[in-house]
């Protein structure tokens, strides 16, 4: 069975080609715009790792990734955010919400499926 | 000295003392106050009154007719032609003052032709001292309508002085004491006196009294600005030393001379060189300047003060210290309880900094209101005690109104490139004395100082403003940018990764990854000109070898080296150890050699790095289009280029960017460069 994968984002495009590109590696992916989309999802499935974005309407990935980490349902599923604030502020600031990782936008596709796989492994097993 | 005597000479000093006095309230031209004319006319009056009384004694005492002069002492009733036209100005009704002037002037005329023409007034005074008079049949009459006129005009002029409000009537106080004093002396010598004739005493005599008039009416100009002190003693003391001067100097070319040439000749040469002398030289002004040297100059003080805080002007920044530091020079160099100033927005004066008001941040004065017209319109310096009678009576309420919420007795306008930029407002002075024209000189050239400073902290405002917004734009483009961008980079990516591709579509696809990369590498540009001028720029310093990195770098760059045909040399044999941050010095070295790369035109590019006493030190040379001189400081500027940006792509920030990682990491580069002989930027930075 393969690795499910959430990706939640507000812009549609790279959720988009996020999915096509992490199907093609051989992840089950599911494509959230927003963060109480997120909490629904969760309900219904239980992924092995989280992309977050940060900059969303509604709730902030930062904000989100506090909410998880307290829920101790969801606490142990990796959240790695993919963000356009690179500020090494911003990058602190994620880390400390209890982040596995931050990636900044725009980024090697090659990079972030490294990075992907270092937390939850090879996409079959 | 016989009686007679002793009571005519001092009248010519009485007399001399009163033509001065005419004389310099004649010359106080720049003066706008309307009782100018009429206390000079007063003065006038007074000086003949008293040297025809004097005449009249001395000549008594010799034995001599003394008629015409004794009838011709009725002169002194045309005083009540000034007196009245004053009394009227103070009440503020100058059509009646010009009225009462020109029926006075004409009635006592008529009085004074008929006394001496005629016996009907006054048929002549046997003796002066004791006092035998013979009266004219119309001397009684005429007597009791000066009597009743002149305490009429007392009346009158009371009821002026409490009609007078604040300041004015403070400042008529002492003239209108001095009148009084004259005019009751009058009443009582000359009509009281005469007209129930119980005491024989010559009314003449009352020309004493002007002494009184003059000393407080004198006081008065000194105590308060009706006219300038300073400038009427400047100017009596060196007409005095001037005519010394001149009457020493033809009596001494006399004396050597008329021995010589004889009389004739030597007085007409002595007074046609000193015209000449006096006249055709700068010698009256080195007199006046010489007597100013001893006047009591008491804008000196304040004019030091000006002057030193000249220098400071230059170095404020914000409007704000602009307008503190005009507050702090006015109340030095005037000495005023409050001072504010208002600046010019859309039209209205609004209060931007004050002393000793109130402290209430919507003082404000509209743009139709009479100080804002007239700031704008005449924009000279507004004394509010000189334009009391230059404004109507409703312009005057709206003024006042307009004084007290800015407690304002004088106001300046400072002005620059033509257009009102702002006021500055005094209140009174801590002493009480009104402003002198030195006062209103200094606050002249001080205004002016201020407003260049306040029009060069404005610019200064909105380059930074647009500066701040330009940084902003580039920050929010930057992060905009960002999103689209990481969309088609995923999608070039993963369409690059995928295995159903034909070589035609994959070799499209890397010249598009490229593309994307380049756009990469501008956006995060763009983002860093914005965060490092924000001053955001943090180093991650952790220690590697910059040898090893400038390997990777070079093997980075293999395809785009191959496009443009240039071969690069790389010299990084030896490790360098250091610590810097990695990713920066990465981005110089990439900067660097892309450049290089890009200006190159294809010759053959040398990158060395090697260890150079404590530094690291970098060399990248290409052999390309070159750098003028001119161009080689300004092209670390931010959105600098040497060449044409037709000709070459780039926001012009790459070497700004390297500069700032440079100096953020305590190095330095520098560049020298031929027009076409290629450059070669070096690079050195410190171990750790």
């Amino acid at each position: 069975m393969g690795r499910k994968i959430v990706v939640v984002d507000d812009d549609r495009d790279i959720r988009d080609a996020l999915k096509e590109a992490l199907t093609d590696e051989g992840y089950e992916v599911t494509v959230i715009p927003n963060g109480l989309r997120l909490m629904a999802a969760l309900q219904i499935d239980r992924p092995d790792l989280m992309l977050l974005d940060v900059m969303m309407s509604w709730i902030n990935g930062f904000e989100l990734c506090r909410a998880l980490k307290k829920n101790t349902d969801y606490q142990d599923i990796p959240v790695l955010f993919i963000s356009a604030k690179t500020s090494e502020q911003d990058i602190q600031h994620g880390l400390e919400c209890g982040a596995a990782g931050y990636v900044t936008k725009p980024f090697e596709l090659q990079a972030l499926l490294g990075t992907i796989e270092k937390l939850v492994g090879a996409p079959r097993n | 000295m016989s009686v007679l005597q002793a009571l005519g000479y001092p009248l010519f000093v009485v007399a001399a003392l009163n033509f001065c006095f005419a004389g310099l309230l004649l010359t106080q031209r720049q003066s706008k106050d309307p009782i100018r004319l009429p206390a000079a006319a007063l003065a006038a009056i007074n000086a003949v009154f008293c040297l025809v009384i004097a005449v009249a004694y001395v000549r008594a005492s010799l034995g001599l007719s003394y008629d015409f002069f004794y009838r011709a002492a009725w002169v002194g009733w045309l005083a009540f032609a000034p007196f009245f036209e004053i009394t009227y100005i103070l009440r503020g009704d100058p059509r009646r003052a010009r009225l009462a002037r020109n029926v006075l002037y004409v009635f006592w005329s008529l009085v004074l032709v008929l006394c001496i023409a005629t016996d009907w007034v006054e048929v002549g005074a046997e003796s002066l001292v004791p006092f035998v008079d013979r009266l004219g049949p119309l001397e009684q009459p005429l007597r009791t309508i000066a009597g009743i006129m002149l305490a009429y005009s007392l009346y009158t002029m009371v009821r002026a002085m409490q009609c007078s409000t604040g300041r004015r009537r403070q400042q008529i106080a002492y003239l209108l004491l001095g009148m009084g004093l004259y005019g009751v002396a009058g009443l009582l010598l000359a009509f009281v006196v005469q007209v129930i004739g119980g005491l024989h005493f010559d009314p003449g005599l009352i020309g004493y009294f002007s002494l009184g008039w003059m000393a407080l009416t004198a006081y008065a100009i000194m105590r308060h600005r009706l006219f300038d002190i300073r400038s009427l003693l400047t100017r009596t003391a060196s007409s005095a030393i001037a005519t010394l001067l001149l009457v020493g100097y033809v009596a001494g070319l006399h004396w050597v001379l008329a021995p010589v040439v004889g009389d004739t000749t030597s007085a007409f040469v002595a007074s046609l060189s000193a015209g000449a002398v006096f006249f055709m030289t700068p010698l009256l002004g080195w007199i006046r300047r010489f007597v100013e040297q001893f006047l009591p100059n008491r804008s000196q003080s304040s004019r030091r003060v000006i002057d030193e805080s000249s220098q400071t002007w230059a170095v404020l920044a914000t409007v704000g210290e602009v307008v503190t530091h005009l507050i702090d020079v006015t109340l030095q160099s005037t000495g005023v309880v409050n001072a504010a100033v208002l600046l010019e927005e859309d039209g209205a004066l609004r209060l931007k900094h004050a002393y000793g008001l109130p402290d209430d941040h919507c003082i404000e004065l509209s743009s139709d209101g009479v100080i804002a017209r007239w700031m704008r319109e005449r924009g000279q310096i507004f004394v509010r005690d000189e334009q009391e009678h230059t404004l109507s009576r409703e312009h005057l309420a709206q003024l006042d109104a307009e004084l007290r919420v800015v407690a304002g007795e004088v106001m300046v306008p400072f002005r620059f490139q033509e257009s009102l930029r702002g006021v500055l407002v005094l209140g009174r002075k801590r002493d009480r004395n009104a402003f002198f024209q030195s006062d209103i000189d200094a606050l002249s050239s001080l205004t002016a100082s201020a407003a260049i400073a306040l029009a060069n902290a404005q610019l200064l405002g909105e380059l930074q403003r647009a500066v701040r917004t330009r940084d902003d734009f580039l920050s929010i483009a930057g992060h905009e940018l960002r999103t689209p961008l990481t969309a088609l980079q995923i999608n070039v990516q993963s369409l690059w990764k995928s295995t159903d591709v034909s070589e035609r579509v994959r070799e499209r696809l890397g010249a598009t990854q490229r593309q994307v990369a380049r756009l990469e590498r501008l956006t995060n540009d763009l983002l860093d000109v914005s965060r490092i001028t924000a001053h955001h720029l943090n180093l991650e310093r952790e220690s590697f070898d910059l040898a090893a990195l400038a390997r990777e770098v070079v093997a980075r760059f293999a395809d785009e080296l191959e496009r443009s045909g240039s071969i690069l040399d790389l010299d990084a044999e030896d490790p360098v150890q250091g610590s810097w941050d990695k990713l920066r010095i990465e981005q110089v070295m990439s900067n660097l050699l892309s450049n290089a790369i890009k200006y190159g035109t294809g010759a053959p590019i040398a990158l060395l790095v090697e260890m150079k006493n404590e530094f690291a030190r970098i060399v990248v040379r290409d052999e390309g289009v070159g750098i003028e001189k001119k161009d080689q400081d300004r092209i670390f500027g931010r959105f600098e280029r040497a060449v044409s940006s037709n000709h070459f792509g780039g926001f012009g920030l790459g070497l700004w960017i390297t500069k700032q990682v440079i100096d953020a990491h305590g190095g330095t580069i520098d560049v020298r460069s031929e027009l076409g002989e290629g450059s070669t930027f070096q690079v050195l930075l410190p171990l750790s």
